[in-house]
């Protein structure tokens, strides 16, 4: 469980889908833990760049997402325990976005433009 | 860990497992399964079912895994119950694993239950009906709890599926959960059941660190005794200093913080509910980096360069960059190869020396470095040294991080720098597009403003025109014009606005460096306007943006670093110059020797102060700063006067367009016209120097006589501020010591401590009881002389001990000392000499009427309208009414040389003193003609009946002074016969001369008569010092009286000497306020009595011209300083109805006027009337000069001038105010 903790703070991206922070070399060895079975970002370094960013704001350690009301309000009281961003800057690329879509998955951007 | 087990209600369970849309019908079905009680084998199919909907759903593009999930599943009930056989209670479903297993605590539950069941029909057998019933009804509740059971058991069986396909992976790879339907953030919102949220304050820069300890500590602690009761904790970049840590009680704050370091624990603040999400509010910051974008680099070899996107990276952190490279392009030997690879530079020298901006160019690159050649990629993009170049620019990827993306403000300059194709462009023209894509991404909403034409740029509604209603921080308000449109407001951010201009439109830029020109618009391209500028005719080319309308056009900046226009600055050495333009980046000069320059701000040295530079006019007046002066030669411009420079003025009038008004002129060759603020005497140059005086009138003068003079002033002065009659042997002619004689000790205002020569007692006693001794025997009441000369104040001593004299002395002094030098007059000279100052005082004179001002009976005198005059016009008044009389001397005397009155007044005079004496009017000439006629007989003076009156009464006190000061030759002239017993005896010339100006001139007459007539016995006393007339000649020629003098041939010799000095200037006089009167600019009006006086009715003439009807004037003290109806209507305002024709217009003349307080018509005569000033905004009637009686409007007021814009008239007056009446008609 723990590998979901970032060792240390260098390097640290997170991921444009789920806003969860980690290294990008564990976004690279073992993917996103939300979102592998989407993004698939295991192996494929140039997925973790696409999908990852390392301009984020804000670091959320989530303990109990389902009780948390701060995980709820980010819309991450479904995902793992782990360390999430408030924010994060970018999208992810168009052509994942198309992907998500055909998943019926619609994308919400964790840069603060998504409105509801 | 368990993902389903949320707190949902029954339907969502159902959704969650059935994902799908028909998961009404697996519900039926299950209702289904479990009513019939269908076997555990459909139970578990339905369960498998359900779940691989599940999966369908979420990884639909995982098909070819299904098979495995069908393997797991069929594994199930293995896996099932033996984690049953772990795990707790209540989790076995008795319909699923009856078979299987039967040991469990559960399942023995359930068996019961089972056997309940079973067993119902064996009792039922046995009971009776009414035990069926119960028992049929424990079947319902049976049932539900069963059904209630099935549902814990569902989800948790299907949580167990989840769990073991995550584990397969390596990465928990489950179905995405994170999506939900939309919910709005509302619903989202914290409520009192929420965790709270406290601020905890920790070490500023360590929130992440101790965010993520919290992290681990919680996972480490997770499966311990105690683990961290918190839910969450977060921190954020901009609430430095803070950690939130969300939790139930305050109690898990502290033991989740508890060994932790970098935190204070102790401050522990609940966050209030409706606060919590403001702790989490996403500020969305919409990027606006797009290509196209200019940004700046923030450090390094090209920090502040303007460099522009190419492209950004998806993951929004690094960008394509295009710049111009700063490459060093100095050729690299293998020694700095060597250097450069071993040593490397400091950080700061490389920003220091870094290479100028310059487009890359392969072939230069290659001669740089041998070594290293660019190596082409075609297309005209090479690298080299790393560094891609395209075209000549560098691309390059750099960080957002490290770029500057707001506020850029690119100048088209720069711009145009990036526009400009590869080297090898040769076209270098402005790529518009470009251009226009800058410009608009540099557009911020401050530049707009409220009520501009804008067009829409982008978007639907590209095209369409319309005007900013209102300008917010990050929108613009945009009203459209479109019909279909109107009534709408549009908001648009403000890269997609541009403003619309049209060609012709009179501009002015707001922004860059052409800030503030304004010009017309003559070109315009997309964004690029082109104007030509009002201030230099160039044509410039600005953004739209930056432009906008304007009405008035620039008058430049005035300013240029920290000189602005009309500053004196020294530009070397040798050259000083004045500031007539500034331009910019230049300023424009004229120097000294007038030649004008374009001089950078920083080739000037300094900036000079002239502020306290006097210099001296051609007539020996100091004139400084802001003085009025008119050039003697050349174009005669008139001007005022800047700086001081040596004997160089630079000069200011800005009807001149040549060098916007800044002309240079010596010293010596320009005139002060200002007579005014030569009223105080402090300011005269010659009052405060004498030396300097003496010089200056020396040189006019060419007197020989000129020490003594100088002497004689200085001597005059240093008696000036003492009382004339110490020292002086005085009788007492009143009170109990009458007869007895002594010398004055000391005086004061109006006593005099006086040593008796009998008993050496010194005895205070009144001045008016006193009397001087005279070197004759004659006494002269001391209450007149003191009179004449009141040392007591300070100007009476200014005039009488010098400053009058001063003011007189050019004429008089050069005439005197001659007297001076004759013996004859010596000694009583002398005598005089300690009285001068009185004397000179005294000596009738302007300056005298000065002292006139002062009460005494002088003033007295000064009623007499040649003295009135005198003394209210400041000319003729003061001292310095002398110095103006002598400095302005050149016109006025020229003018008055030229008026044949003057002239004939003179020849008059001159030839006819026997006239005078005989009949008044004998000459012909206008002014003194008139004036004998009008005169009241006796000599020309009647005609200012008052005057002569008074000095008539005057002069009867005076002879006593006069006689004294002038003993000998003095005495003789005027006092013996003239003065003393009438004024007809115009043989007493000098002295009833003296008094009275206008007498002075009749007396000149009469002393020439004198001579004639044989009373030759004074004047040839005079006579005695013939030398000095050429003396006097001389002088007087210089200066305007002289000039006159000089018409006093015959009696030259004779008469002239002191009397001539002084004829001369009085009758210039008047002259001067005709010649005022000429001036148009109410001059006359302020001396009246001179008109009066010197030119009789012709010379008052002038004084009232400026009356007009339906102006306002204000009722006041007449010219005697009487009142109109004993002051009844003094300050009331009127509208002048009906004027007397010009030609009847005296001082006396009746005007109609009506009151405006009460529309009461009186009759006034018009010199109780004033104007009133009129104000701004007012209609005003032109009162005098070219435009005289045209209306017009009063537009703005500049000192004494007035803007006036005139009926009828398209271009506006700049007229002295003082032409200028208020106009009350429509």
């Amino acid at each position: 469980m723990s590998g979901i903790i970032p060792t240390d703070k260098k390097q640290l991206r997170a991921c444009l889908l789920c806003s969860l922070i980690k290294k990008q070399e564990q976004f690279f060895k073992s993917g996103c833990d939300n979102c592998e079975s989407l993004l698939e970002m295991r192996g494929h370094m140039d997925r973790v760049m696409d999908c990852t960013s390392q301009h984020y704001d804000g670091a959320i350690a989530v303990m109990q997402p389902s009780e948390s009301w701060v995980a709820k309000w980010q819309r991450i009281d479904k995902f793992e325990k782990g360390i999430y961003a408030v924010q994060v800057q970018g999208r992810l690329p168009e052509e994942i976005e198309d992907e998500l879509e055909g998943k019926g998955i619609k994308y919400r951007p964790r840069d603060g433009s998504a409105r509801d | 860990m368990s993902r389903n087990d949320s707190d949902r209600d029954e339907d969502e369970e159902y959704e969650n497992l059935g994902k799908a849309r028909d998961n009404r019908d697996d519900d039926s079905d299950l209702e289904d399964s479990r009513r019939g009680r269908s076997s555990s084998a459909k139970r578990s199919n339905n369960h498998r079912s359900s779940k691989r909907r599940d999966d369908d759903d979420d990884d639909e593009d995982e098909d070819d895994e299904d098979d495995e999930e069908d393997e797991e599943d069929e594994d199930e009930h293995d896996t099932v119950s033996s984690r049953r056989n772990k795990k707790q209670k209540r989790t076995v479903n008795p319909f699923l694993d009856m078979e299987a297993e039967v040991d469990d605590e559960d399942e023995d539950e359930d068996e019961y239950d089972d056997e309940y069941g079973a067993g119902d029909g064996f009792i039922a057998d046995e009971q009776d009906e009414a035990a069926e019933a119960t028992r049929a009804s424990k079947h319902l509740d049976l049932d539900r709890r069963r059904r209630e059971e099935d549902d814990v058991d569902l989800e948790e069986q299907a949580a167990r599926f989840k769990e073991r396909y995550g584990r397969r992976d390596y990465a928990p790879r489950r179905a995405f959960q994170g999506q939900q339907e939309d919910i709005p953030q509302q619903l989202l919102m914290p409520d009192v059941q929420s965790p709270h949220l406290w601020m905890v304050r920790c070490k500023p820069g360590k929130e992440k660190d101790l965010v993520f300890s919290l992290m681990r500590k919680f996972f480490d602690t997770e499966y311990s005794a105690q683990p961290l009761e918190i839910s969450a904790a977060f921190s954020r970049e901009s609430l430095k200093g803070y950690v939130y840590i969300e939790c139930m009680r305050q109690a898990n704050v502290q033991a989740a913080l508890n060994g932790l370091n970098n935190v204070f624990a102790s401050k522990l603040t609940l966050v209030p509910i409706k606060e919590m999400t403001d702790v989490l509010k996403v500020r969305h910051k919409e990027s606006d980096l797009r290509p196209g974008t200019w940004v700046r680099v923030k450090r390094g070899k090209y920090a502040m360069d303007l460099a522009q996107i190419l492209d950004i990276a998806d993951s929004g952190d690094t960008a394509k960059v295009k710049l111009i490279p700063r490459l060093d392009m100095t050729p690299r030997t293998d020694a700095s190869y060597i250097a450069g690879n071993n040593k490397r530079k400091p950080v700061n020298s490389a920003l220091a020396g870094r290479p100028p901006p310059k487009l890359f160019n392969a072939r230069e690159a290659e001669k740089v470095d041998k070594l290293n050649k660019p190596t082409s990629r075609g297309r005209g993009v090479f690298q080299w040294n790393n560094e891609v170049f395209r075209e000549g620019y560098l691309e390059k990827d750099m960080k957002i991080s490290s770029l500057i993306t707001e506020n850029i403000n690119p100048t088209l300059d720069e711009i145009q720098k990036f526009a400009k194709g590869g080297v090898d462009d040769e076209d270098g023209g402005l790529d518009l597009s470009a251009v226009a894509l800058s410009a608009m991404s540099a557009s911020v909403t401050s530049h707009f403003q409220p009520g501009e034409k804008v067009e829409v740029t982008e978007g639907e509604l590209k095209n369409v025109h319309g005007t900013v209603d209102s300008v917010t921080s990050d929108m613009i308000m945009v009203r459209p014009l479109a019909d279909d449109l109107k009534g709408n407001i549009l908001k648009f951010p403000p890269t997609q606005l541009r403003k619309l201009f049209k060609e012709g439109d009179h501009v002015k830029v707001v922004n860059g460096k052409y800030k503030d020109e304004t010009g017309l618009i003559i070109k315009i391209e997309d964004s690029v306007v082109t104007i030509v500028t009002d201030l230099n005719v160039k044509d410039i080319q600005v953004f739209s943006k930056d432009l906008q309308m304007a009405a008035n056009v620039a008058t430049g900046t005035g300013t240029i670093g920290q000189y602005e226009t009309h500053d004196f600055v020294q530009l070397d050495a040798a050259t000083v110059g004045v500031i007539y333009k500034v331009e910019r980046g230049f300023a424009r000069v004229v120097d000294q020797s007038g030649m004008t320059r374009e001089v950078e701000p920083h080739l000037i040295t300094q900036k000079r102060d002239s502020s306290r530079a006097i210099a001296t006019d051609a007539e020996g007046n100091s004139i400084q700063d802001g003085d009025s002066v008119r050039e003697m030669t050349g174009a005669m411009r008139e001007g005022k006067i800047l700086h001081l420079f040596r004997t160089y003025a630079f000069l200011y009038n800005r009807e001149y367009m040549e060098n916007s008004g800044v002309f240079v002129q010596s010293t010596r060759l320009v005139v002060s016209m200002a007579s005014k603020s030569r009223a105080q005497p402090g300011m005269r140059l010659d009052t405060m120097n004498p030396a300097m005086m003496n010089m200056n009138r020396g040189g006019f003068g060419d007197r020989g006589g000129r020490g003594g003079r100088g002497g004689a002033m200085m001597m005059g002065r240093g008696r000036g501020g003492r009382d004339p009659l110490i020292d002086k042997t005085v009788t007492i002619i009143r009170g109990p010591h009458k007869g007895y004689l002594g010398i004055v000790k000391d005086a004061s205002d109006s006593t005099a401590r006086v040593e008796l020569h009998t008993n050496c007692r010194i005895i205070t006693v009144e001045k008016a009881k006193l009397a001087i001794t005279n070197a004759n025997g004659t006494t002269t009441p001391v209450s007149s002389m003191s009179d004449m000369n009141p040392p007591s104040t300070p100007r009476a001593g200014n005039y009488g001990g010098y400053g009058g004299y001063g003011g007189m002395t050019p004429v008089r002094s050069g005439d005197m000392t001659p007297m001076h030098n004759s013996g004859s007059r010596t000694p009583a000279w002398n005598n005089a000499g300690s009285k001068t100052p009185a004397w000179n005082a005294g000596s009738k004179t302007p300056a005298w009427s000065a002292s006139a001002r002062t009460p005494n009976p002088y003033a007295d005198g000064s009623q007499t309208p040649a003295w009135d005059a005198g003394s209210k016009t400041p000319r003729y008044g003061g001292g310095s009414a002398w110095d103006s009389g002598s400095r302005t001397p050149a016109p006025a005397w020229d003018s008055g040389s030229r008026t044949p009155a003057r002239g004939s007044a003179w020849g008059d005079s001159d030839s006819g003193s026997g006239n005078h004496n005989g009949s008044s009017g004998s000459g012909g000439y206008n002014a003194w003609g008139d004036k004998a006629d009008s005169g009241s007989g006796s000599s020309g003076f009647p005609q200012t009946p008052a005057a002569s009156s008074d000095w008539m009464n005057r002069s009867v006190p005076t002879p006593g002074p006069f006689g004294a000061p002038s003993p000998a030759p003095f005495t003789n002239y005027p006092y013996t016969p003239g003065p003393n017993s009438s004024y007809d005896s115009a043989s007493t010339p000098s002295g009833s001369n003296f008094p009275s100006t206008p007498a002075a001139s009749s007396s000149l007459g009469s002393g020439p008569g004198h001579g004639a007539s044989g009373s030759g016995s004074s004047l040839g006393t005079n006579v005695a010092t013939p030398g000095a007339t050429p003396g006097a000649r001389m002088q007087s020629i210089a200066t305007p009286g002289s000039l006159q003098t000089p018409q006093t041939p015959a009696g030259g010799p004779s008469a002239p000497m002191t009397p001539a000095s002084h004829f001369p200037q009085t009758p210039f006089m008047p002259t001067g306020g005709d010649y005022s009167g000429m001036d148009s600019h109410g001059h006359s009006g302020q001396v009246p009595g001179y008109g009066s006086a010197a030119g009789g009715a012709a010379a008052a003439g002038p004084s009232y011209d400026w009356l007009a009807t339906d102006i306002e004037v204000r009722i006041g003290a007449g010219k005697d300083g009487s009142q109109f109806e004993g002051g009844k209507y003094q300050d009331q305002s009127a509208r002048t109805i009906k004027i007397p024709p010009r030609s009847a217009l005296s001082s006396m003349a009746l005007c109609d006027v009506r009151l405006l307080s009460d529309d009461r018509m009186i009759q006034v005569p018009a010199q109780y009337l004033k104007t009133v000033a009129p104000l701004k905004n007012d209609g005003v009637k032109v009162l005098s000069g070219e435009h005289r009686g045209a209306l017009g409007t009063l537009m703005g007021v500049d000192v004494q001038d007035g803007i006036v814009s005139l009926r009828g008239e398209n271009m506006y007056k700049v007229l002295t105010m003082s032409v200028l009446g208020k106009y009350l008609g429509d």
